[in-house]
């Protein structure tokens, strides 16, 4: 009897000790984390078109300029089209049927010539949920089937560029009917204006030829962006992620 | 016959007496009815906050000015300089944060964060059992095991570039009593200029406490 004792006894500070060398009481309580990011979107949302024609019939200029499409003067045998400009969204040109490019546009600037500005808007709108900073710049493209920008630059083709901004749509105060010209929209916003949801962008550019026979038939190229950079993170100039280091 | 009978009774009688003589003895027992119950070692959640959780009324940013309570903070990678890092001049991201009902959860979310921001998170724990604990190690992700102040960058969509940084830095082998305390937590997040636009990023940290007397446990080999 005094043996089952010692036995038994045994045992258990054997178990004892075994659990005492491969274990330990622990307890967890977790952290689950997430981080919503938000996002920054710029959208064009409409486009501008502008014409001049010659009038047949009093042989008077007529100049137009309002929402692509709304043109009253297209198609009317009484109007000569003397020059055109206006901005479509970019399609994609590689044989198959085009299809729309996202977030691009594609301006154009077609027989102008001494005299008279034409235009091509941009209307965008920002969707971002975080404040963003407007930034535009453009650039000549070497691009041997458009070979004078140099020539453009000589002999004084003025190009401007032009915002007005909105924290609403101004589509219904423009009005569908003439657009109105450069100086017509109040204080003009600049690169660097801020951004926030709901808010919108007209973007003109404007062309201007001088009297200068050299300009007859010439092309050039440009290519442009504009970007909406967050506000925080807006240093004075384009962002351009390779020249980050983060 | 009568006189025979007799003595053969009482020779029994002693016969039988000098056998339990030998036989017994007298005795007194005590019983021992015993019990084992062991207490338990268990830690919760009891508290949390967030440094910016102010929600802006307008999701595209309130612009509520540079050092204004509602701002956001910003900091620089890696969480250089000494905090409580500089505010921005608007309110456009915030966290929250919940603990579950049984108190071993604690989930906790930015929105709308965007490259720059920074946000901190504070708790609170208390120790539940009956046995005192100290906070052996944390898994990130379920896998690293870490027992030191800790910094980690994250890249949750795999591009090789980190979307945000963490760091912890609190009470590892730091002892917490049974009962309420005030042991506090707290870690950091900086979200990075290539974290995904509109995009859920996750992650977790298990705390693990062991018994006061048996930390720190033995880190397992890789």
């Amino acid at each position: 009897m005094k043996r089952i004792g010692l036995v038994t006894l045994a045992m258990v500070l054997a178990l004892g000790s075994l659990g005492i060398a491969y274990a330990a009481w622990t307890d967890d309580i977790t952290i689950e984390g997430t981080v919503n990011t938000g996002n920054l979107d710029l959208n064009v949302v409409d486009y501008s078109c502008s014409a001049i024609y010659k009038n047949h019939v009093t042989d008077e200029l007529v100049p137009w300029h309002g929402w692509c499409g709304g043109d009253p003067y297209v198609n009317n045998p009484e109007y000569l089209p003397v020059a055109s400009a206006g901005a479509a969204q970019t399609m994609t040109d590689d044989g198959a049927t085009p299809v729309p490019v996202d977030d691009s546009v594609t301006i154009w600037f077609d027989k102008l010539f001494p005299c008279q500005w034409l235009y091509a808007d941009i209307l965008l709108e920002y969707d971002g949920t975080v404040p963003a900073k407007l930034w535009a710049d453009a650039w000549p493209v070497d691009d041997p089937d458009f070979p004078d920008c140099a020539l453009f630059a000589e002999y004084g083709v003025d190009v401007q560029y032009y915002a007005w901004c909105w924290d609403h749509d101004p589509r219904a105060e423009i009005g569908d009917g003439a657009h109105p010209g450069i100086d017509e929209f109040g204080e003009i916003c600049d690169v660097g204006v801020q951004l926030h949801d709901g808010d919108f962008v007209l973007v003109k550019m404007a062309v201007h030829i001088p009297q200068v026979n050299e300009l007859m038939n010439k092309a050039c190229r440009f290519e442009g962006r504009i970007q909406a950079i967050q506000w925080n993170e807006y240093q004075g100039g384009g962002f351009y992620p390779e020249d980050y280091d983060d | 016959m009568k006189k025979k009978a007799g003595l053969l009774f009482v020779a029994l009688v002693l016969v039988l007496g000098s056998l339990g003589v030998a036989y017994a003895a007298w005795t007194d027992d005590i019983d021992i009815g015993g019990s084992v119950s062991t207490g338990s070692l268990c830690w919760k959640f009891v508290q949390c906050s967030a440094l910016d959780e102010i929600p802006p009324e307008n999701p595209g940013g309130d612009y509520v000015g540079f050092g204004s309570p509602l701002a956001d903070y910003g900091c620089d990678p890696g969480f250089v300089g000494t905090p409580p890092y500089w505010r921005v001049d608007k309110n456009v991201a915030w966290g929250d944060c919940e603990i579950s009902e049984d108190g071993k959860s604690l989930t906790v979310t930015l929105y709308n964060a965007y490259p720059c921001y920074f946000n901190s998170f504070s708790f609170y724990v208390e120790n539940c059992g009956t046995v005192p604990l100290k906070i052996d190690h944390v898994l990130v992700n379920g896998e690293d095991w870490e027992t030191q102040t800790f910094y980690k960058a994250f890249d949750i969509n795999d591009d090789g570039a980190a979307d945000f940084e963490l760091k912890y830095q609190d009470n590892f082998g730091g002892q917490i009593e049974p009962g309420p305390g005030d042991f506090e937590f707290s870690f950091w997040l900086h979200v990075l200029q290539p974290a995904p636009q509109d995009s859920a990023l996750t992650f977790t940290i298990d705390l693990v406490a062991v018994q006061w007397n048996e930390y720190p446990l033995p880190v397992p080999e890789e």
